[in-house]
């Protein structure tokens, strides 16, 4: 027992360490290469950073849980309108209130950022554990639809939500984020979600992935397992939803349709359900390729289509297939040359 | 009380379109255990086959009387939109029969996506006014008013459905429809080819899909590539809440999607329009997920 | 006599877990011909590899079509063809649990038997012949099979697929679940079928029962046959007799 103790102890500690390693370097780049890369390019970044986020939240939900949720983009929707109003309503007037320097109101923003992403992620949470708890019994295309209505109905309850904009939208958030923040949430969903598959309950629910009967007939509950992953899937895409609305500072509802949630989807399916770095292989590409196809114009989003059912026609398990990244892939390679 | 009669007049009208498209939502589910995003497209090129054909003929062939002119646009773009679902179902959902269903959604949400994109090339982004085949008039029945439209409208729906009805319960085609629909595997046993029942069942749907979007034209005479979107996603919803799978749980469907949607634009607010349709879903799957016709399911995902 | 139907060295799998090795016999024309075994040795893949609903890995099935024609090999011909095109070459299957069309009417579940034909003469007659085995049936033509008890949707599956006028029939487990007059009902039926002139390939796990009704047996243990004989000679065998018909 003692010697278990210490192996998690000491993972929990390597884990710290990379993640520590990993903030550094994103606030080096962000120092160095984002600021020489200009603006548009800089945008590109962010909303791949935005994106890995949301793939990665979803696959632990589609991917590694097997259930089909269509809803994301509600979820995202409702972190962003939330984060959006408690900073524009309150942290933001506080803050501006406040006669402070230059340095001390830097880190009273970020500060107030970590705030507003945090709640944007647990009101989230607290409609995917609303939403989770009746409909995760409902299985496969039922569960689908099930969570794209919900999706939709969260989508239009904002858009007659006066208060933060209506269908006129939501103006003036501050714009509180950038590269650094966008990428050590995206690391940390990352991080999240790869500890839980790991963990006993990460096996669960890919035991209930492969077969729900014969996993609750081993004693997993599964309903509880579906709708944790539900929940955390859920909180990242309200964070996701805080970042592109601090980013932007502007959020309407129709950047938040079934369209959108689809779009997620797509992410992890084309990076293969179940791994994480297909999921963020496939939020990259597929950023920056309706971009890279702007030199074709009018035929961009035909051949992105094209190439989303091409690509599912030649290869359904999706780029990865389930497996992940390992360095072992390339370093025998630079060994040999 | 007569607003209340005349709400319902004009929903159930409106329903008779959610229905035609419904049915091909749930023939094809009953079928393959697909939901077909690409439907609700099919519709809109559908609308889009009825403007360029009945351009086509008043430049080309002069004057026609106008339910000629109406029948002439409805077969062609039923014709076409046939073989286009036919095409839709061997190039792009026949390869993946095998593969997990989520594959075979997402290639569906891939051709929607596809036929949205293509739309706005080929007809161009901008609405287009669906011409005036027939012109309307009104018929006024005490304060309630009904226009030839609506009543062309719904008598093309019904002759179109008893149709479907004597295909799928009359004809030896449509009864291997049904056994496939219950078992695949003993359907094949009895020598059913079944995938010419499959694509036999993606003609009918689309050729359905097509005369909803001529009689969408008529009704309202805007069209536009992603037209296909909203109705496409109600007539789905309409056919869980009859029960997916079922025919005439796909009309009822339609029926009550309709009146509800003019009921609630007209006692509530138009910005709920859509909102009914999603409250109707997550309600229907939450208390029923077999719908109000449907039986429950056989298989698990 | 000849072979209508050899299998030789048929290995079927279900992903990594094989579950027919290398099973070899024939089926002579117009004889009863039994697989009995336990669960899970593979009789009802054999059936479905031979109907083509699975596709075998390696190996041959061999059919002789007609009379006259010789010899037409496997791997062109039933192993590599779909289910419905089989059919045609008169090859019937009456599926393990009576899979009839429960949404379809009785009329219609026999319709669909004689899907791929066209002498309407020929479909009368047969028609007229299996509701004349099964007189049951022709009560209830216009109800819907679910409604049907177990015994009634054994009788339509059996007359569904003689609607096929098969050379040979593939039965699976045609006893499972009926009671004792009904197995007797359904056993006497096949003698009749047989007689009238179809193959029949019966899968028993009424072991005894399938013995005394057909003339050759096999003995199917995990994915092989263990034994095989004329009947009576099995029903003898100490090893038949103590693992299948039950006795010390």
């Amino acid at each position: 027992m003692p010697n278990r103790l210490t192996v998690s102890a000491s993972s929990t500690q390597r884990t710290f360490t990379w993640y520590a390693l990993y903030a550094l370097v994103i606030m080096l780049l962000s120092r160095t290469v984002v600021g020489w890369v200009g603006a548009y390019y800089e945008q590109i970044l962010i909303f791949i950073g935005i994106n890995i986020t949301l793939a990665v939240s979803l696959n632990l939900v589609l991917g590694f849980a097997g259930q089909f949720s269509i809803g994301h983009a509600g979820f995202m929707a409702l972190g962003g309108y939330s984060s959006a109003a408690l900073s524009y309503f309150v942290l933001n007037p506080a803050l501006m209130s406040l006669p402070l320097d230059g340095m001390l109101h830097a880190v009273l923003e970020n500060v107030a950022l970590a705030i507003v992403l945090f709640a944007g992620g647990i009101a989230a949470a607290i409609a995917g554990l609303l939403v989770g708890i009746p409909t995760l019994r409902l299985r496969g295309d039922y569960l689908a639809i099930a969570t794209l209505g919900m999706g939709e109905i969260i989508r239009v309850v904002i858009l007659n939500t006066n208060f933060v904009g209506g269908a006129r939208g939501f103006t003036d958030i501050p714009r509180w984020t950038g590269f650094t923040w966008v990428y050590l949430i995206a690391g940390a969903c990352v991080l999240v979600v790869r500890n839980l598959i790991a963990s006993t309950s990460g096996r669960a629910l890919t035991a209930l992935r492969e077969d729900e009967d014969a996993a609750a007939a081993m004693g997993i509950n599964t309903t509880r397992h579906k709708v944790m992953a539900f929940v955390l899937g859920a909180f990242f895409a309200g964070m996701a939803g805080g970042l592109l609305a601090h980013y932007m500072q502007y959020l309407h509802t129709n950047s938040f349709t079934f369209l959108r949630s689809i779009e997620i989807v797509v992410f992890v399916v084309l990076g293969g359900g179940g791994s994480i770095t297909g999921s963020i292989i496939a939020a990259a590409v597929l950023t920056v390729l309706p971009e890279a196809l702007r030199v074709a114009q009018s035929w961009r989003m035909v051949s992105y289509s094209l190439l989303l059912v091409i690509m599912m026609l030649t290869r359904p398990q999706g780029l990865m297939g389930g497996r992940e990244f390992h360095w072992s892939w390339i370093l025998p390679r630079r060994k040999q040359a | 009380m007569e607003q209340f009669v005349q709400q319902l007049i004009n929903g159930l009208s409106l329903g008779t379109i959610y229905a035609l498209i419904a049915l091909g939502y749930t023939m094809v589910y009953g079928i393959l255990r697909l939901i077909n995003f690409a439907h609700g497209d099919v519709y809109m090129v559908g609308a889009f086959f009825g403007y360029y054909v009945a351009r086509f003929i008043s430049t080309q062939l002069g004057y026609v009387p106008s339910m000629l002119n109406f029948f002439l646009v409805l077969a062609a773009s039923m014709a076409g939109c046939a073989i286009l679902g036919f095409v839709i179902e061997r190039g792009a959902y026949r390869p993946l029969r095998r593969a997990p269903r989520l594959n075979a959604l997402i290639t569906a949400i891939g051709i929607s996506l596809l036929l949205e994109n293509l739309g706005q090339l080929v007809f161009g982004a901008d609405p287009k006014d669906f011409p005036n085949l027939i012109p309307r008039t009104t018929l006024s029945i005490g304060v309630l008013t009904v226009s030839n439209i609506q009543l062309i409208v719904v008598a093309t729906a019904i002759v179109l459905t008893l149709g479907l009805e004597f295909i799928v319960h009359r004809t030896k085609m449509g009864t291997a429809m049904r056994a496939v629909s219950f078992s695949g595997d003993a359907a094949g046993l009895m020598g059913i080819n079944i995938n010419r029942v499959i694509s036999f069942t993606f003609v009918l749907g689309s050729a359905l899909a097509a005369a909803a979007g001529i009689l969408v034209g008529l009704y309202n005479p805007k069209i536009d590539p992603l037209m296909g979107i909203m109705p496409g996603l109600k007539a789905f919803v309409a056919a869980v809440l009859g029960g997916i799978g079922n025919i005439p749980g796909a009309i009822l469907g339609g029926l009550i999607m309709g009146t509800a949607e003019t009921f609630t634009v007209g006692y509530l607010s138009s910005t709920y329009r859509d909102a009914i349709t999603f409250v109707i879903l997550v309600a229907v799957l939450l208390f029923r997920p077999t719908g109000l016709l449907g039986t429950p399911a056989r298989s698990k995902f | 006599m000849s072979a209508l139907l050899e299998v030789k060295d048929l290995h079927v799998a279900y992903g990594a877990i094989a579950a027919l090795k290398g099973i070899s016999f024939s089926v002579e024309r117009g004889q009863i011909v039994t697989l009995i075994g336990a669960n899970g040795a593979g009789k009802t893949t054999l059936l479905r590899t031979i109907s083509g609903l699975l596709r075998p890995r390696r190996g041959e099935i061999s059919y002789w079509d007609s009379d006259d024609i010789g010899k037409v090999s496997s791997s062109c011909s039933l192993s590599s063809l779909a289910p419905h095109l089989i059919v045609r070459h008169g090859v019937a299957h009456v599926p393990e649990g009576r899979i009839v069309f429960a949404n379809l009417s009785v009329r219609e579940n026999l319709q669909m038997g004689a899907y791929t034909r066209t002498d309407a003469d020929g479909i009368k007659a047969d028609w007229d012949w299996v509701l004349q085995l099964f007189p049951r049936l022709s009560e209830r033509l216009k109800q819907s099979a679910g409604t049907l008890s177990g015994g009634e949707q054994q009788m339509l599956a059996i007359g569904r697929a003689l609607m096929s006028r098969p050379r040979l029939i593939l039965m699976d487990e045609p006893s499972l679940g009926l009671s004792p007059i009904l197995v007797q009902t359904v056993f006497a039926a096949i003698r009749q079928i047989n007689a009238n002139g179809a193959t029949i390939l019966l899968v028993e796990q009424n072991a005894h029962m399938a013995l005394t009704t057909a003339q050759i047996g096999f003995v199917m243990e995990t994915g092989t046959i263990a034994l095989s004989g004329p009947c009576h000679e099995l029903l003898r065998s100490d090893d038949v007799r103590r693992t299948y018909l039950g006795e010390s």
